[in-house]
């Protein structure tokens, strides 16, 4: 529509490249709007990263994660994540083979690993604040629950998205297949980035 | 000629939907044996994934000492993180304008670990006794308070 | 103006200026037509939560103006204790700041310390940053590359109303027990942990830096995807590339103090000891925390995103200038290609040089020295910058407009501004200079005679793009010469006496001090200046809202500028969508008095080079010719 003219009045306005990549940049605007968010994250994320190695280098006693975090139930957890970060790829996959059943079973699947997910780590933290360890105890505690709980609010987040998707996938798939198409892929890439801290989270705290 | 501006809206979307029809360019391909060739890879992916993960966990069994045990947790994570970013994001085919700006955002994410990291490592070098972050209990009495970190 | 600006029939410009009026006239039939069939937007999705730009932008701009104004009258009452220390207030602004506050109408040492914590945080994070990026950004990038609106007009809207609650949660913790926060704007730890009103604080952050990573997001977007064919990045106006920088400094440098500020709340709220050393003992008695934490953490996470936020302040100011000067010069900008690069290359080193703030804290010469470095070598593109401006105005044919007095001031404020800046980025020099009014008066010559200025030269540049209407000239003089005055009287001795040692953060004013008392006088001055700063304000708040009802009408492009918000569209532009043909852009953004040209001194950017027959064509309905433009990426 670029170089078209448009409605200038119109009470939706169109807005160029939301759904086709632009030539010049190759992509469409929800894909550099996401992969720039995530950006953001990455400095988020290496903020509280740079806090942890900082802490924990200053620290002359700082316990080993295996020995005191549950490391069985994070491995499960690790495997929850990688699965869902498949979940969602299969899904867009077959939304663009044009096969909207079985592109929403993946989807499905994906918010069920979440909810998997967060039900191990509400477990988790119920055990510490059951033995009335908490962020407060000391600097390992206070690292360990921000770092797991903002990436706990991340997973959270993805969830809603992909809730939102699945309620409304039939509506958008009949009406605008290929930005519906679209807005799962951004979907993803947020999920997958998720998942991509995890897996720098995982070792980091609880296999050191 | 004022008609000319005036009606000019009129015809402008069905050039669009027309355009629409030709399936998206996402700069993926969008046939089905690319997209079935994909699935495959995916699969793939996920058990190098799960193998990984194995690894890292089983390293941690072993109890090397800090520096090795970081080390190789290190490499596994990011051999992990590398394949997610690959090709579950599939960062391996995707724009120059994407790479840029991920460029630019590793770079800040290295100054922004290296920074404290570098302070704390110096002063502990150059100031004999800078014990700032001595993980001790606080003193009992107000007098014996100053001296960490002063 | 030029004397060869008659129109002549029979050359391309008689048809730019035919374009131009076929344009509106085709623009008032559809807008009537539109008003008779349209649809009616409801109340609240056009006045409240619009996602119109424009709006947005309007939104923003109110917002932000009246929170300078708070952020100025907070600083007032700070001025009046420094200069008459202990003198009780008229009693209505006593009555007006409560018995808690100032009993008796003198003001109590905490509440001095709110005011100073707030105005800080009201002037950079509520005020500068939301008019100079929510505002003008948000109102003028779409227009300046030829957009309908933002790329995500819903996530536009939600970034407003991210940083609406914020402004108001950090405004409401006055009344908070405890009152606002009062630890600087820097609010570094232990202190800010220990102390009162900081929680508050921290959500408000929270809240305005989510707003601001929204917006980021979106500008960028907007920027590389949503310009006009032919707009290739080498010729979008100066403004647009400042804006683009910016962006990337907001959405790359918030978050770690997004991090900052959660572990900073949860150090408050959780009782988790990020920031808080062992053995910490606060009035006799020894703090109940885990301690370990680590005090300098935050500096570092604080100044990482600081000290861009310092170029967020600027850049969008010299984006404003460079377009005021080109249009006003009747020239091209003198080094375009050496501003664009000189941008980018600021932006960059500005995240490698925070911890010039940090001189102090002892970290050890090899880091220091490293940062010294990279400071003196970021006041490398800040010259370049600031010598192109200057160099533009050479052997132009400048035209005294009020925006044009206050782009012409803005060079060497800001000049003054930065070179100040040098020693205190040594850290030989800066152990001196260290928190002192030199510092004071160093920072705000940047932000208040700089980018203040830079704004109110917008704001009475681009005045007529929003209303239509045109602000006072002679009132926009008086208003010019008397805040120009004014703030060089107030921030001028700061520098006398921070160079005789004068701490940034006493009570008193300093009267406690020997040191301080050869300088001591100028409190006065720079109080009676602060006023007189705030007299001058008057004719602008009334100008300014007189003209939006009353001032003179004038014509789409009264300024006879090139860019396409001017050039391509109406003064108010057209409801939600901007443009009633999509601009199609042939030309670079300066194209003033073209040698071998006659007729008008300008060729707007959708101007065509050749016309492409005998019939004229309307202005941006170049479109039969949009195959033949190149999409050359720069």
């Amino acid at each position: 529509m670029d170089g078209h003219a448009h409605a200038a009045h119109s009470h939706e306005i169109e807005i160029p490249y939301t759904v086709h990549a632009r030539p010049d940049t190759g992509v469409y605007n929800g894909k550099l709007g996401i992969w720039l968010f995530l950006a953001s994250e990455v400095m988020l994320f290496g903020a509280l990263f740079s806090t942890l190695i900082l802490l924990r280098t200053s620290s002359p006693n700082w316990p080993h994660g295996y020995n005191v975090l549950m490391v069985p139930w994070a491995t499960a957890n690790t495997f929850v994540l990688i699965g869902s970060s498949v979940t969602v790829v299969l899904g867009w996959a077959y939304l663009r083979l044009g096969n909207l059943k079985k592109g929403k079973f993946y989807l499905s699947l994906t918010l069920l690993a979440g909810f998997i997910f967060m039900g191990i780590k509400a477990y988790e933290y119920y055990t510490k604040f059951e033995h009335h360890l908490g962020p407060w105890t000391n600097n390992f505690y206070g690292t360990y629950f921000v770092l797991t709980g903002l990436h706990g609010l991340h997973v959270l987040g993805g969830m809603i998205v992909f809730a939102y998707l699945l309620l409304t996938a039939d509506k958008w798939y009949a009406e605008k297949r290929d930005q519906f198409t679209n807005r799962v892929e951004v979907t993803g890439l947020y999920w997958h980035f998720v998942d991509l801290v995890w897996i720098f989270l995982f070792p980091t705290i609880y296999l050191l | 000629m004022t008609e000319h501006v005036a009606h000019e809206p009129a015809h402008a979307s069905p050039e669009h939907d027309s355009h629409a029809e030709h399936g998206a360019h996402h700069g993926h391909d969008n046939s089905p044996e690319a997209i079935r060739k994909e699935i495959r890879k995916y699969l793939v992916v996920l058990g190098a994934l799960a193998i990984l993960t194995l690894i890292t966990v089983g390293i941690s069994y072993i109890h090397l000492p800090t520096a090795q045990a970081v080390a190789l947790a290190l490499v596994v994570a990011t051999i992990k993180g590398s394949l997610v970013a690959a090709f579950f994001m599939h960062l391996i085919t995707e724009r120059k304008l994407i790479y840029a700006v991920l460029l630019f955002t590793v770079f800040f994410f290295g100054m922004l670990l290296w920074g404290p990291w570098h302070q704390r490592n110096n002063a502990e070098k150059v100031w004999k006794g800078y014990d700032l972050n001595a993980s001790q209990p606080a003193p009992k009495t107000p007098t014996e308070t100053h001296g960490s970190g002063h | 103006m030029p004397p060869q600006r008659q129109v002549r029939v029979g050359t391309q410009w008689m048809r730019a200026r035919d374009a131009q009026r076929a344009l509106e006239e085709a623009i008032r039939v559809s807008e009537e037509e539109s008003r008779a069939h349209g649809p009616h937007e409801s109340f609240l999705r056009k006045y409240v939560f619009s996602v119109d730009h424009k709006w947005i932008g309007i939104q923003y701009g109110i917002t932000a103006l009246t929170f300078l104004l708070l952020g100025f009258s907070m600083m007032l009452l700070m001025r009046y204790q420094l200069a008459w220390p202990g003198q009780p207030f008229h009693p209505f602004i006593a009555k007006l700041l409560g018995a808690a506050n100032a009993p008796g109408g003198v003001m109590l040492p905490e509440f001095y310390n709110q005011l100073g914590a707030m105005h800080g945080t009201v002037m950079v994070f509520l005020a500068i940053v939301p008019l100079a990026v929510g505002a003008f950004g948000n109102y003028l990038v779409p227009l300046q590359i030829g957009a309908p609106d933002m790329a995500f007009p819903k996530l536009n809207m939600m970034s407003y109303w991210l940083y609406l609650p914020g402004g108001l949660i950090m405004l409401a913790s006055f009344f908070l027990p405890g009152g606002a926060a009062n630890n600087g704007w820097t609010s570094y730890p232990p202190l800010s942990i220990i102390g009162t009103g900081q929680t508050a604080w921290l959500i408000g952050m929270v809240f305005l830096i989510t707003s601001s990573l929204l917006g980021s997001v979106n500008f960028i977007v907007t920027i590389f995807q949503l310009r006009a064919k032919g707009l290739t990045f080498m010729r979008l106006p100066f403004f647009v590339w400042a804006q683009l920088v910016t962006s990337f400094l907001l959405l790359l440098a918030f978050p770690p103090l997004e991090a900052a500020a959660v572990l900073q709340l949860m150090d408050r709220v959780a009782g988790t000891s990020f920031f808080l050393p062992s053995g910490l003992v606060v009035s006799g008695t020894p703090l109940q925390v885990a301690g370990g934490g680590n005090p300098l953490l935050w500096q570092h996470l604080f100044w990482f995103l600081a000290h861009p936020e310092v170029y967020v302040l600027i850049l969008p100011a010299m984006g404003i200038i460079s377009e005021i000067i080109a249009n006003n010069t009747r020239k091209p900008l003198w080094g375009y290609k050496s501003l664009v690069g000189a941008a980018g290359f600021l932006g960059f080193m500005s995240f490698v040089v925070w911890a010039h703030h940090m001189f102090l804290t002892g970290m050890g010469t090899a880091i220091s020295a490293f940062f010294q470095t990279t400071t003196m070598i970021i006041s490398i593109p800040s010259v370049i910058i600031l010598t192109a401006l200057i160099i533009s105005l050479w052997g132009g044919s400048i035209r005294f407009t009020v925006p044009m007095l206050f782009a012409l001031a803005f060079l060497p404020m800001f000049g003054i501004g930065g070179l100040t800046g040098l020693p205190l980025g040594l850290a030989a020099a800066d152990i001196h200079l260290h928190d002192t009014y030199y510092v004071i008066g160093h920072f705000h010559y940047v932000v208040a005679p700089g980018t203040i200025f830079a704004m109110f030269a917008g704001i009475y540049y681009w005045f007529p793009k929003v209303t239509g209407r045109n602000m006072n000239e002679f009132w926009g003089k008086v208003h010019f010469w008397a805040s120009f005055i004014c703030i060089n009287g107030v921030f001028f001795p700061m520098f006398i006496q921070g160079l005789a040692g004068v701490s940034r953060r006493l009570y008193d004013g300093g009267s406690q001090y020997i040191h301080a008392k050869p300088v001591l006088h100028w409190n006065v001055f720079i109080s009676m200046a602060a006023f007189g700063l705030l007299a001058s304000q008057v004719p602008f708040i009334i100008n300014f809202f007189y003209s939006i009802f009353r001032g003179r009408r004038v014509g789409s492009n009264l300024w006879d500028a090139t860019t396409l918000e001017w050039a391509a569209t109406t003064s108010p532009p057209l409801g939600h969508g901007n443009f009633a043909v999509t601009p199609v852009v042939y030309r670079g953004p300066y194209e003033y008095s073209v040698p071998g040209h006659v007729g008008d001194d300008f060729i707007p950017q959708h101007v065509p080079d050749e016309p492409q027959n005998d019939v004229p064509v309307p202005a941006g309905g170049g479109m039969l010719a949009a195959g033949a433009v190149a999409q050359k990426e720069s």
